[in-house]
């Protein structure tokens, strides 16, 4: 098994923290977040950010921010560029 | 079983941010252990160098089972002690260790990872930042031949086991 690098933690750290990742490239992974500063921050600020949003209940938010993630989501074009 | 567990301040785990009871205080885990899943994890001397955190504890683990190269996993574990000689003297210590272990690198890749770790060693204290320079030194390690790096790291957890007093757990 070769190393991870910073780019593809950021793009497999989705899968690691909904558990789709298999024991030996989570392995990896954890072994990469252990000796480096930046993705171990990275990974620490996503978990909070998880923690936080999942907390939020529909009256937390101001109808400003409501009326404004609602537009987000209706303008967004997955298939745009 | 025995093994050994790096922590973050305050017994927190480095991955999950579960806080570890008092010592004495079983940890368990409701789901059946499975590697990087689920479980209590901890670590053999074998490869201390690649987990380094704040904290180093032995822990006591119930029904452990090794499930990658010394890495256990249980169904719950519970602290002992705290292995105080890990802290950030002991982590320079190592960090110059890995530094000078492989001070005269072949030109090209190897000597630069060497300088990389030798420049970096002395601003090592007892968390990432010392296993970084060590990270660096197995970079040179395996630039310098193949297999290197695994070579690398065996020594160094080796070192630290021996300086930790804790080989034999």
């Amino acid at each position: 098994m070769r190393e991870l690098i910073c780019q593809e933690l950021v793009e497999v750290i989705t899968d690691y923290l909904e558990d789709r990742m298999p024991p030996e490239r989570r392995l990896l992974f954890e072994e990469h977040v252990a000796f480096c500063s930046w993705c171990r921050t990275y990974l620490d600020q996503m978990q909070d950010t998880i923690r936080a949003s999942g907390s939020l209940k529909q009256d937390d938010l101001s109808p400003e921010t409501r009326d404004a993630l609602v537009d987000a989501f209706r303008n967004w074009n997955p298939d745009g560029v | 079983m025995q093994a050994l567990k790096f922590l973050r301040p305050g017994r927190v785990a480095p991955f999950t941010k579960v806080t570890w009871p008092e010592p004495g205080e079983w940890l368990e885990s409701d789901a059946p252990p499975e590697l990087c899943r689920a479980g209590v994890h901890a670590l053999l001397p074998d490869v201390l160098a690649t987990w380094l955190s704040e904290e180093l504890w032995r822990v006591e683990l119930d029904g452990g089972e090794e499930v990658a190269p010394g890495i256990v996993v249980a169904p719950r574990g519970r602290l002992v002690a705290r292995v105080e000689a890990w802290n950030d003297e002991t982590a320079r210590e190592f960090a110059r260790a890995c530094a000078e272990h492989v001070e005269g690198s072949p030109p090209g890749r190897a000597a630069d990872c060497a300088a990389d770790a030798a420049a970096s060693a002395e601003g090592a204290a007892a968390d990432y930042t010392a296993t970084t320079v060590g990270y660096m030194a197995a970079h040179a390690a395996e630039a310098t031949a193949p297999g290197g790096f695994a070579a690398e790291r065996a020594w160094q957890s080796r070192w630290l086991a021996e300086r930790l007093g804790v080989a034999r757990i």
